[in-house]
């Protein structure tokens, strides 16, 4: 009788293990690993969630000589007076907007440059094209966007074409019609290349008896393409999605100073844009702060949602 | 005779002493090996040559005169704000500290122990700079807080001199057309209505960015003659006003719009800068900066001419004129934490810029150095290792060689004095003095540059952060024709309104009411 | 591949080739404009308007005015060790963390994954970065950019997806033969991951040398430290001259400062971007090679 119990007392007690003891069992285990990550942590923890704490800079009025502990607390007047100013809707809604189209836009492009790079047989051509496709990358923002300025001129290479085509001449980049289009194109033509190297890279590893299988199959380019490419490339581009998303609220401030103009305000004026103005003229910080609080907090939520969503859609999750 | 002599020797000695201390500024250079350390932004004028300031060949002299070694914390171009208020949130206060700018506003800097209280200490410790401060009301009011507080520095200067931003146009166009520089806006349209007819590729005019331009705003008798921020805060009769709400700014409007339908304006005035599209030779008239722009287009072959400011009708008269503050800026603080006797060395350093040969040093470079003879107004004539330097252009010789407007308050000579770019090329300043006699023209709507206290300070900012993204949006709207200038009082004036406009109007009302009761 | 090419085949690949050749020439076009305006007469260049095509007469007037400034040299020296041994740095740390994370037996896997991306999200911000680089003593050395900036989160979730992506059995049949984490690092994990390696890699190494507001903010003092791109950002914008400072006094700066302006620019841009475009065809020879290794056999 006693013997039996002891077995049962046992086994209840395996599956009672609590989580630190089930932890301490697999640093038990495998102690290279934690041991490896530890120089690793130390950083987040020091670099990272070290500063984090700085962040209540967000509730104070905040006086570098009086540092972090002793300016003056105001709790959420900072928050409350990005909210309900005058311009809180409409920044936030052309921050959204601005992400929309350039998400819409500006991320399957890079992956339909990788796949089409990729069918080519050409090995010389395509070492060509994918070397000049990164050039727009290293040209500075404030070059690319003085090119810009030039060549949407009422008198720029730009209006030459429509000229040509009929169009009346004018300045395109200070029209609110067209200033998200010129904004999202001249973000494409930059980061198109760029971002191709990464799905490039993920191709080349790519096992080509899958592609052999797949054409005795008997299946034609496309097919090819549908059923080897892109589930290769799934990974991938499920976590820059999701990463992509997660960094809306921040989105877009250098490119946007340089660009906009108060004629474009309407459509042009993002959250950081509006910041920039608003912090930088009396030295805000605390401003600054709030607002970066809150974008954060909103990205978070982007970012937890879609990392939920694409997990119970495709399997594929950032964790 | 030993005796005889050794009183002689004694004698010829203090004899000799007495000379040397009296040929030298009386108590400079200063006793003692002391060390100061100044923070203050890199001069683009000597960041071609050197990345720090003490290296320059006028601070070394200017070491060797005062006595005092100088230490220099610059910061990074385009990063000032932020560079000095992390420098300040680590800690460090440098010991000087020229035009910073303090989060939270200056006044607010004294009480968190930044900056430190001079008012007790300058009629004591910088004897020359209290002659000025209590000899000069304006410069007293200017240069103390709204409770009559001296916590910074400032340069002195109480010459007049003609002001450099005015209209330019292209020579050979008017001479063409037969037409003397416009001054009417009549006259300013036919003008205009030539160029179109005669130079289509050519066009008439452009505004700066903002759509804003003092130059003609004054026709309507609101708003700034500068180069920037021309619908500021300014006095109408004794009242303050914003350029954003005069009346004018509807006949301003009105104006531009019409000129922008009629094609007169560039179509890219808001992207394009307009002094590149002058001397790109693609604009035949814009405001700009004379001085600058004079020699620039003879390089480049573009000939210009300047005129006067624009009015409605031959005659009118102008008060908007940017006016001339005996203050002139360079605010500069002293530590908060220095003591002692460093804080005095550290003040008497300071005074040196108002003393005689102080004065001298910093305007024209010392002795035997950059100049060595004077002229019959006793002004100093530059030698040729100032001017035909091989090393640096004149420009850049300016502040290499002497200390030139920057790092160190002092009293200001004129421009037309003391600047070596005059005596080796006089038409530039011949260029920026016409028109400057215009009787017609003053400054009488100036407003003074008083400090609001911190409070007021922070509460008109944040309205006017609103007023202005408002304002500059429906400004361009109404010139370009996006916007109906028939909505103007329900979608411009009505809207500034709600912002709080006339409260921040009082606001500086109240600051100026102070400001004069001092 | 042994698939015989059909004409839709052939269509295809003809309107991809031509569609990569326009592409191509989009992509070169601006900085030839660069190229051909930094070579150009500053008088020519500063009156034209719209497309360079060709250099517009010529003078080398913007590369002395460029090279005229002495930190140009040490702001490239200065770079070289930020890139080089920064670049190391980072790879070590950022390798060591991707495969940890990617370990499924790690049983913080999860916990600590998510811990890090938050750190994406929330940030102290400026000020509290800098007291605490201030704090630890490192404002004004050249650890400045090289410790605080050690890993950079983005990449290293990157990584730790490829390293997920290699098959089990390859791992499994390591550890079958008795390999442990570092082995099974070194000789499996990153040999197999080599393209992503090297993108990672490339990533790191641009934005370092693209990089310069870090700079701006930790080496305020020590203006001999800085990068190559924090020189050449000071000298555009000092060029750019300002009429009417501050002051509200005209400074008159010189007129062949404002004449060179454009054209100084221009040189800039090549030099800072020209090194990086030469190193980099030496790592992409990692992503056009054809897969040789992640064979599963045996």
């Amino acid at each position: 009788m006693r013997r039996s119990s002891k077995r049962v007392n046992e086994s209840v007690d395996i599956v009672r293990l609590t989580y630190f003891q089930r932890l301490w069992r697999n640093m038990r285990h495998y102690p290279s690993l934690y041991l490896l990550f530890i120089p690793v942590l130390l950083y987040f923890l020091i670099f990272k969630y070290g500063p984090m704490f700085g962040a209540v800079i967000a509730f104070e009025k905040y006086r570098p000589a009086r540092g972090i502990l002793h300016s003056q607390w105001v709790g959420l007047k900072n928050f409350r007076e990005f909210l309900t100013g005058p311009y809180a809707k409409r920044t936030i809604i052309n921050t959204l907007m601005l992400n929309f189209w350039q998400i819409l836009i500006g991320f399957p492009a890079p992956i339909l440059l990788a796949i089409l790079l990729n069918e080519v047989q050409h090995t010389r051509y395509k070492k060509v094209v994918q070397t000049t496709s990164y050039l727009p990358y290293f040209i500075s923002l404030v070059v690319v966007c003085g090119i810009i300025k030039d060549f949407t001129a009422s008198d720029g290479l730009f209006s030459d074409i429509l000229a040509s085509f009929g169009f009346p001449r004018e300045n395109l980049l200070t029209d609110p019609r067209y200033y998200r289009a010129i904004y999202v194109a001249s973000s494409l033509w930059q980061a198109c290349g760029w971002g191709s190297i990464l799905y490039i890279a993920t191709l080349t590893n790519t096992d080509p008896q899958l592609y052999e299988a797949a054409t005795i199959d008997g299946a034609g380019r496309f097919r090819c393409i549908w059923h080897v490419t892109l589930p290769a490339l799934l990974p991938v581009i499920i976590v820059q999605l999701i990463m992509r998303i997660g960094n809306i609220m921040s989105y877009g401030a250098d490119r946007t100073l340089l660009l906009y103009s108060p004629a474009v305000y309407d459509k042009a004026d993002i959250i950081s844009s509006f910041v920039y103005r608003y912090g930088l003229q009396d030295l805000n910080f605390s401003f600054a702060s709030a607002v970066d609080l809150f974008n954060s907090v909103i990205n978070l939520i982007l970012l937890y949602t879609a990392n939920k969503v694409s997990g119970k859609l495709t399997g594929e999750s950032l964790w | 005779m030993t005796r005889r002599l050794t009183a002689i020797f004694l004698a010829l000695l203090l004899a000799l002493g007495m000379m040397s201390i009296a040929a030298a500024e009386d108590g400079y250079p200063i006793e003692g090996d002391w060390e100061i350390t100044i923070w203050c932004p890199l001069s683009a004028l000597i960041s071609p040559y050197v990345t720090n300031a003490a290296e320059t060949p006028a601070i070394q002299e200017l070491c060797r005169v005062t006595g005092v070694k100088l230490n220099f914390i610059h910061p990074t171009t385009g990063q000032e704000k932020e560079n000095f208020n992390l420098l300040i949130a680590g800690g460090d206060i440098p010991d000087i500290m020229y035009t910073s700018q303090y989060a939270g506003g200056n006044t607010m800097g004294v009480d968190d122990g930044v900056y430190a209280d001079l008012t007790d200490l300058v009629e004591q410790y910088m004897p020359h700079y209290y002659h000025y401060l209590s000899n000069d009301d304006e410069f007293r009011k200017l240069s103390t807080t709204e409770d009559g507080r001296v916590i910074a520095i400032y340069n002195y200067k109480d010459m007049v001199e003609p002001f450099w931003w005015r209209t330019q146009f292209r020579a050979d166009l008017l001479e063409e057309f037969g037409m003397d520089e416009p001054c009417t806006i009549a006259e300013y349209e036919a003008f205009f209505d030539k160029v179109l007819e005669t130079h289509p590729e050519i066009t008439p005019f452009s505004l700066p960015n903002d759509g804003l331009n003092g130059a003609f705003m004054c026709a309507w008798d609101f708003g700034i003659i500068q180069q920037s921020r021309t619908a500021d805060f300014y006095l109408e009769g004794d009242h303050a006003q914003s350029g954003y709400y005069a009346e004018g700014m509807y006949d301003y409007l009105k104006l531009m719009h019409d000129w922008y339908e009629k094609g007169y304006i560039s179509k890219d005035f808001m992207s394009e800068d307009p002094t590149t599209l002058f001397q790109t030779g693609k604009v035949a008239c814009v405001t700009g900066n004379g001085y600058e722009m004079y020699p620039t287009c003879n390089e480049l072959g573009i000939p210009i001419t300047c005129g006067p400011y624009a009015r409605v009708n031959e005659g009118d008269k102008i008060h908007t004129l940017r006016h001339y503050w005996h203050n002139n800026a360079a605010e500069t603080f002293v530590s908060g934490k220095v003591k002692g006797e460093k804080l005095e060395v550290i003040l008497k350093f300071l005074d040196y810029g108002y003393t005689e040969e102080g004065i001298l040093t910093y305007n024209f470079g010392t002795e035997g150095f950059t100049w060595d003879e004077v002229d019959e107004n006793g002004y100093p004539i530059y030698n040729d290792f100032m001017l035909n330097n091989e090393n640096y252009p004149i420009a850049n010789a300016e502040a290499m060689l002497k200390v030139h407007a920057y790092a160190v308050p002092r009293w200001r000579y004129g421009d037309g004095i003391c600047m070596a770019t005059n005596q080796k090329n006089p038409d530039n300043w011949a260029y920026r003095a016409r028109w400057g006699d215009d009787p017609d023209v003053d400054d009488s709507y100036g407003l003074p540059p008083f400090v609001l206290d911190a409070d007021a300070s922070e509460r008109r900012a944040e309205i006017m952060n609103n007023v202005e993204t408002h304002a500059k949006e429906m400004v361009l709207k109404y010139i370009t024709g996006a916007a109906d200038l028939a909505n103007f009082d329900t979608e411009y004036t009505q809207v500034l309104k709600d912002f709080g406009v006339e409260e921040a109007i009082e606001i500086t009302q109240a600051g100026y009411e102070a400001y004069l009761a001092k | 591949m042994v698939r015989r090419k059909t004409t839709g085949d052939r269509i295809f690949d003809a309107i991809n080739y031509i569609f990569l050749g326009l592409f191509m020439f989009v992509c070169i076009y601006p900085l030839w404009h660069v190229l051909c305006g930094s070579i150009s007469d500053p008088v020519l260049l500063n009156q034209h308007s719209g497309a360079i095509l060709w250099p517009l007469g010529f003078s080398n007037g913007g590369y002395k005015n460029a090279f005229a400034n002495p930190n140009i040299g040490l702001g490239f020296l200065n770079t070289l060790f930020y890139v080089g041994f920064g670049t190391v740095v980072r790879m070590v740390l950022t390798c060591i963390g991707a495969y940890v994370l990617s370990e499924r037996n790690f049983m913080l896997r999860k916990p600590l994954t998510l811990m890090i991306v938050f750190t994406m999200y929330f940030t102290g911000g400026m000020i509290p970065d800098y007291l605490l680089v201030n704090a630890l003593g490192l404002t004004n050395t050249r650890w400045a950019l090289i410790v605080p900036l050690a890993i950079t989160t983005w990449n290293m979730i990157i990584l730790k997806t490829a390293f997920q992506s290699v098959p089990d059995a390859l791992v499994e049949s390591a550890r079958l033969d008795g390999a442990g984490e570092l082995t099974t690092l070194f000789h499996i994990i990153l040999p197999v991951t080599k393209a992503s390696l090297a993108v990672i890699t490339m990533y790191y190494v641009v934005n370092e040398w693209n990089a310069w507001f870090k700079a701006a903010i930790y080496l305020p003092a020590k203006h001999d430290y800085f990068p190559l791109q924090l020189v050449l950002r000071e000298l555009l914008i000092n060029d750019a001259g300002s009429s009417g400072t501050s002051l509200g006094e005209a400074t008159g700066v010189s007129v062949e400062t404002l004449l060179l302006q454009k054209v100084t620019q221009y040189a800039v841009i090549v030099i800072s971007t020209l090194p990086i475009i030469v190193v980099y065809p030496f790592a992409q020879k990692y992503f056009v090679k054809g897969v040789m290794m992640g064979s599963v056999k045996g």
